[in-house]
């Protein structure tokens, strides 16, 4: 039953290409900034982090907010049909830190984030709710300065998270060719840090405010 | 009775039809699929440009590149000619000049290294200044409504090469310094000279200076297979299966560009047309048959971009990631201030990490003829990448 029921849906999916009209072809660029809470772990997707805890133990408590500002801009592309549609997004967001700890040791922590993933709308006139996922690529450079039994340490890794995967929902409100931006943004990135062979998260729960150009 | 016996014969009859129909259907659906799958799809532009990792180390190992989910119609074949020209120089000793090229001159050894005392250090070090030319016969046939078969037979030249100067340049053009590790320490070495060297945990795994010329390394075999054109919702998705054949001889500088092994990929291609774009995605694995100390597998994953001015040219963006040719070590990462011990490794280029590159590119069809031209930066900086590259492709098809 389960079978033939996935059968029909990709059959009339695959024939709902002929039978929605297609309307017309957006191109929208955003400039984009937010804050993005990264001890927050996207659900369903987060992945446990072990980094900041395995420090913790030695370095003593976190004295840091890990809500970081984050800014970036999109482009962002969608075909319309009737009061829906689905397009493309590319973005790339990128954010600066410094995490202190306790005993006055210090990671500093570079992020860029290049996302790209689907998104779907709904046209409501004065307003465009929108869902959507998908990957891209996390680059981490980590810069520790720590003390350690009374001598100090320091040590820079890098990392690429090569399967980072989102999911976002949103609204943008159109005024003409220009818009307004507001979405939240559920990034799993987990970096692996070789010094402590611990996976750190790099995304987390962002809440994103944007400008946008419409043409 | 005669009444239940014929609604139930009528019963089996609508059943027979209902199954009929299902079947017709399907059918006529996937008959449908296939037939226009050969033709011009809605979700197929002039694709990807096709260019696959150039670090020297992954030369001799099959390798994904980007490519459209579509597969040439049914009897049509297309020949191709490409060049990929890539400059890469890594120098993880470079950070306290411990290799320069006075050095190099002297002809390096496992000491150079070494750490301050003397001592081998945990994990690879690279002294690599290569200029690579990879020549690529391919060989390409529609043998179903949504099957492709190909063949490539590589050539590949180490070198000096040329591009150092101009590479220097443009990073003293927007403030890169040539000594310090985002110049990958260029300063400290000759331009357009040829040094190979891999050590690893304190013993050499390559090492050369003799320039390679135009050696033939090993073929492979790919099969695409396009599962769905899409529609206006869905997109194409197609399955590629590789395959390259291990050769025995890899004497002498074979070696290079010669696994010897194996490996065969699978990759997942996926594709969407909105109007004048297309989109273009793709994940996949390659799993090396001889690893030769280094990793066992290479993963990629691709995102591209194309904007069609007109149905014979295209603008490409893109951006590719892979996981590292070089495994994981036991590399000392975290060094006391001061020390003069351990690796210089997780100063300049953490190795065994991911890299991603961006491609810039056009794609032109004029008739039968395809030409692609492109380049390509990587934007990670780590030693597990080439700097820059310059790639073209000219196909014939009918």
């Amino acid at each position: 039953m389960v079978r033939k029921w996935l059968v029909s849906l990709v059959l009339i999916l695959g024939s709902m290409s002929s039978a929605w009209a297609v309307d017309e072809t957006f191109v929208t660029i955003s400039s984009q900034s937010g804050t993005q809470d990264t001890s927050a772990t996207a659900p369903v997707l987060g992945e446990t982090e072990g980094y900041i805890q395995a420090l913790e133990a030695s370095q003593g408590a976190l004295q840091s907010s890990r809500t970081v500002d984050l800014s970036g801009f999109s482009l962002d592309f969608y075909r319309v049909h009737g009061a829906s549609a689905v397009g493309f997004e590319v973005k790339l967001q990128r954010y600066d830190t410094d995490y202190l700890f306790a005993n006055g040791s210090r990671v500093s922590l570079s992020v860029q984030q290049f996302l790209y993933g689907v998104n779907a709308y709904h046209r409501g006139g004065w307003w465009f709710p929108f869902i959507g996922a998908g990957s891209g690529s996390v680059y981490g450079k980590v810069s520790e300065s720590l003390t350690i039994n009374g001598t100090s340490y320091s040590a820079t890794t890098y990392g690429q998270v090569a399967n980072p995967y989102f999911f976002q929902v949103g609204v943008r409100f159109p005024f003409g060719p220009f818009g307004l931006l507001l979405s939240r943004q559920y990034l799993s990135a987990t970096m692996q840090v070789e010094t402590e062979k611990q996976p750190l998260e790099l995304g987390g729960e962002a809440t994103i405010l944007g400008v946008s150009l419409m043409f | 009775m005669q009444q239940v016996l014929e609604g139930n014969q009528l019963r089996c009859k609508v059943m027979r039809l209902k199954r009929f129909l299902q079947t017709l259907f399907a059918f006529g659906g996937g008959l449908c699929w296939a037939v226009s799958a050969g033709a011009e799809t809605r979700n197929a532009g002039l694709g990807p440009l096709e260019i696959r990792p150039q670090f020297p180390l992954t030369q001799a190992y099959l390798a994904l590149s980007p490519e459209t989910a579509a597969t040439l119609p049914e009897g049509t074949v297309r020949y191709s000619y490409s060049l990929a020209v890539a400059n890469t120089f890594v120098n993880t000793q470079g950070g306290d000049g411990q290799i320069t090229q006075e050095t190099v001159d002297q002809g390096l050894t496992t000491a150079d290294f070494q750490d301050d005392q003397g001592n081998d250090v945990p994990g690879f070090g690279l002294y690599l200044d290569v200029e690579s030319q990879r020549h690529t016969l391919q060989w390409r046939r529609g043998i179903g409504p949504a099957s492709e078969l190909g063949l490539e037979v590589p050539f590949v030249s180490f070198s000096g090469g040329s591009m150092d100067s101009t590479i220097e340049s443009v990073h003293d053009l927007i403030g890169i310094s040539n000594e310090k590790n985002e110049g990958a320490y260029r300063a400290f070495s000759d331009r357009n000279q040829y040094a190979h060297y891999i050590i690893r945990d304190g013993a050499f795994i390559q090492s050369n200076e003799e320039p390679l010329n135009l050696v033939r390394a090993e073929p492979s075999v790919h099969w695409k297979w396009m599962l769905t054109e899409g529609g206006d919702v869905l997109p194409a998705i197609s399955l590629k299966l590789a395959y390259k054949v291990g050769e025995t001889d890899r004497s002498g500088n074979l070696g290079l560009v010669r696994s010897g092994g194996n490996d065969w990929a699978h990759q997942w291609l996926f594709a969407k047309r909105f109007d004048g774009w297309l989109v273009y995605f793709g994940d996949g694995l390659v799993r090396l048959g001889e690893t030769q100390g280094l990793a066992s597998f290479l993963s990629h994953r691709f995102m591209a971009m194309e904007y069609r001015f007109n149905d014979g040219y295209s603008f490409l963006f893109q951006q590719a990631s892979q996981s590292s040719i070089f495994s994981q070590t036991d590399a000392t990462l975290r060094l006391a201030d001061g020390s003069s011990t351990g690796g210089e490794e997780q100063r300049n280029a953490n190795l065994s990490v991911p890299s991603s590159v961006i491609m810039v590119g056009q794609k032109v069809v004029w008739g039968r003829l395809h030409w692609d031209l492109a380049i390509v930066q990587d934007y990670s900086n780590f030693g597990n990448e080439v700097d820059f590259v310059v790639y073209s492709k000219v196909g014939l098809q009918w």
